[in-house]
């Protein structure tokens, strides 16, 4: 009985383990996407700052 | 053999018979602790979870140099706030979710049982249940507190059986504690008496037996039915009676005699009664004994001890022939890995990030269907029946084509997963905002493979019914019965003083041909199958039964 409740809490244990590291994963993948489209845009304005300046 | 039984046994009640009870404290202490220490951390990881968002905004911000102010400036179309702020949702909802499932896990029985093992009276047992609020039996149903109370007035009133009040929690006993007068004895529950040996099992029966229910004979019996009621019904009926029948052609001939003097077009939609059974069962035994159930004590419980000893301990699982192949290869009943898991993942994955509301609604519970778990009832027919299972075989190939797979109708099913498909490929743009991405081609390729490929192994399965045999319930039918007995007097007011344990079996047997009637001990087999009938979608262990426990029955299309 209680060997089979601890292989319920495991599976229960695991599933959720399963199920956060994927949000874990999602969250960090939009953090990297976000930190990816600042540079971006930063260099696009640096970019322009310096057309700008040529002119 | 059965010494070692004990360790496998796994209904909560047996906990009390375990003959180490400090060793068991201590079991379960680390049970408990073990939930109570996994509910904290997912409080705690909740937590740090939602809260590092600002700071991880800033981080990222700082990483690239910039401050507030410039990232609205440039990076204001990607609201990160936003998404995190969805992400966390969806972690705190998990974390709730899994806290549920904890706190109905059977761990937690231990503290009820102690508060309802001090309860003294029934109304203060009421109050305490309407506080609960539900009780989780260990077959996983929930007894809501009202369904409870009716119960339990029921039984006070003399109107129910005791049996329809679970034994989660000590409960049943204790109900029968306080509505018992003092000279009954105060609890039920009973170590059974093991049988030595004697097992029903595939080696004792003929080869052709598992096909009994696809010979001449049944379908004869079923092209007399007009409508597909009636045609269901006598499939469910049939499959009863074959799989309680011995493998005898005394008994396969008196089945056979039995179903055809039914006309199942008459009250088709009814689903089978325990009366009902309990008279085919008597007629089967009248049939093949040559003996007159009715009229001799003798004969009536000569038939009774054979109607227990088919009936006891046996439960049935519906599965399809290509999974019954897989069992009979390997000699596992359940195991992790059944060939579709990785696919299976592989479109778990898909469908989940096309928003598909949990993928459960595309792929049914394949995860838990192939964990160790068996899904077993104690009935073949009605909607909940094993029958049904077995049509529905594998439920997450039903439950992706709709349907469409019980009735193996492929290009209905080729249809149906086509256009869910379709559906996941043009999203609109409220559904694209609301997190419901488009499949890719790829992706919608990878889908149709996967059906295509377990429609090939699964679509020309035949259905199976298993009759499985749980040694670890089986007592020697004189005793299974005497207590059903004991019981039916108890309740009955008429002798509580009986106790069977206490007898040899033959003293057991006098004691029966002396104090019951025929029409008593009809009574008795018909509660005794009510009891089994109503034990629906039990998950039990597989470590208990063998391959060698089970027999398996092919069911009519």
């Amino acid at each position: 009985m209680s060997n089979l409740d601890k292989e319920k809490i495991k599976f229960i244990k695991k599933n959720y383990d399963e199920k956060l590291a994927e949000l874990t994963k999602a969250r960090n993948a939009l953090i990297s996407e976000y930190v990816k489209k600042l540079e971006e845009n930063k260099i696009l304005e640096i970019q322009n700052k310096i057309k700008q300046l040529e002119k | 053999m059965y010494e070692n039984d004990i360790t496998k046994q796994n209904s909560f009640e047996n906990i009390k018979s375990v003959e180490n009870p400090e060793k068991l404290e201590v079991e379960l202490q680390t049970a408990e602790s073990m939930a109570d220490e996994f509910s904290s951390e997912i409080d705690k990881k909740t937590e740090t979870f939602t809260q590092s968002s600002e700071q991880d905004i800033e981080q990222a911000n700082a990483s690239v140099g910039l401050d507030v102010d410039s990232v609205k400036m440039i990076g204001g179309e990607f609201n990160l706030a936003q998404k995190l702020a969805s992400i966390n949702f969806e972690v705190a909802q998990l974390g709730k979710v899994t806290k549920q499932e904890l706190k109905t896990s059977p761990d937690f029985s231990k503290s009820l049982e102690t508060e309802i093992s001090a309860i003294n009276n029934i109304d203060e047992l009421q109050g305490y249940i309407k506080n609960v609020g539900s009780i989780t039996a260990s077959d996983g149903y929930v007894y809501r507190a009202n369904e409870l109370a009716e119960l339990i007035s029921g039984v006070k009133d003399g109107k129910l059986d005791i049996r329809h009040i679970t034994r989660t929690h000590g409960l049943r006993d204790k109900v029968y504690e306080l509505i018992s007068t003092t000279e009954l004895e105060s609890s039920i529950a009973r170590e059974p008496i093991r049988e030595s040996g004697n097992d029903v099992s595939q080696e004792n029966a003929p080869e052709d037996f598992s096909q009994i229910l696809t010979s001449d004979d049944i379908e004869n019996v079923l092209e007399q039915c007009q409508t597909p009621e009636a045609r269901q019904k006598a499939v469910d009926l049939s499959t009863i009676l074959a799989t309680h029948i011995n493998a005898d052609p005394k008994e396969i001939s008196a089945m056979t005699s039995m179903l055809q003097k039914i006309d199942f077009n008459i009250d088709s939609g009814k689903e089978l009664s325990s009366e009902f059974l309990t008279d085919t069962f008597i007629g089967i035994e009248n049939m093949a004994n040559g003996t007159n159930f009715d009229n001799s004590i003798d004969d009536a419980l000569k038939n009774s001890l054979k109607i227990f000893e088919k009936q006891q301990g046996v439960y049935y699982h519906g599965t399809n022939a290509a999974a019954w192949e897989d069992i009979t290869k390997s000699g596992e009943i359940k195991g992790e890995n059944r060939g579709f898991e990785n696919d299976l993942d592989e479109i778990s994955k898909i469908v989940e990030r096309a928003g598909y509301g949990g993928n459960t609604e595309f792929l049914g519970w394949y995860k838990i269907n192939s964990s160790d778990k068996l899904f077993v009832s104690g009935k073949c027919d009605g909607v909940n029946g094993t029958n049904q299972y077995a049509k529905n075989s594998p439920e997450w190939l039903n439950v992706m084509t709709d349907g469409a797979f019980s009735r193996r109708n492929y290009d209905e099913a080729k249809k149906v997963v086509t256009d869910k498909i379709t559906r996941w490929q043009n999203r609109n743009q409220e559904e694209i905002i609301a997190g419901r991405n488009n499949i890719s081609d790829t992706e919608a390729v990878q889908i149709m493979q996967t059906f295509e490929k377990y429609w090939n192994k699964y679509g020309k399965s035949e259905p199976v019914i298993l009759k499985i045999i749980n040694q670890d319930e089986k007592i020697m039918p004189i005793y299974a019965l005497a207590e059903e007995v004991s019981l039916y007097l108890k309740v009955n007011g008429k002798n509580s003083n009986y106790n069977p344990e206490d007898l040899l079996p033959e003293e057991n047997e006098q004691f029966i041909r002396e104090n019951l009637t025929p029409a008593e001990l009809r009574t008795i087999i018909k509660q005794f199958l009510d009891y089994k009938r109503a034990k629906i979608d039990e998950r039990i262990s597989n470590k208990g039964i063998s391959v060698n426990d089970i027999m398996q029955f092919a069911l009519p299309r």
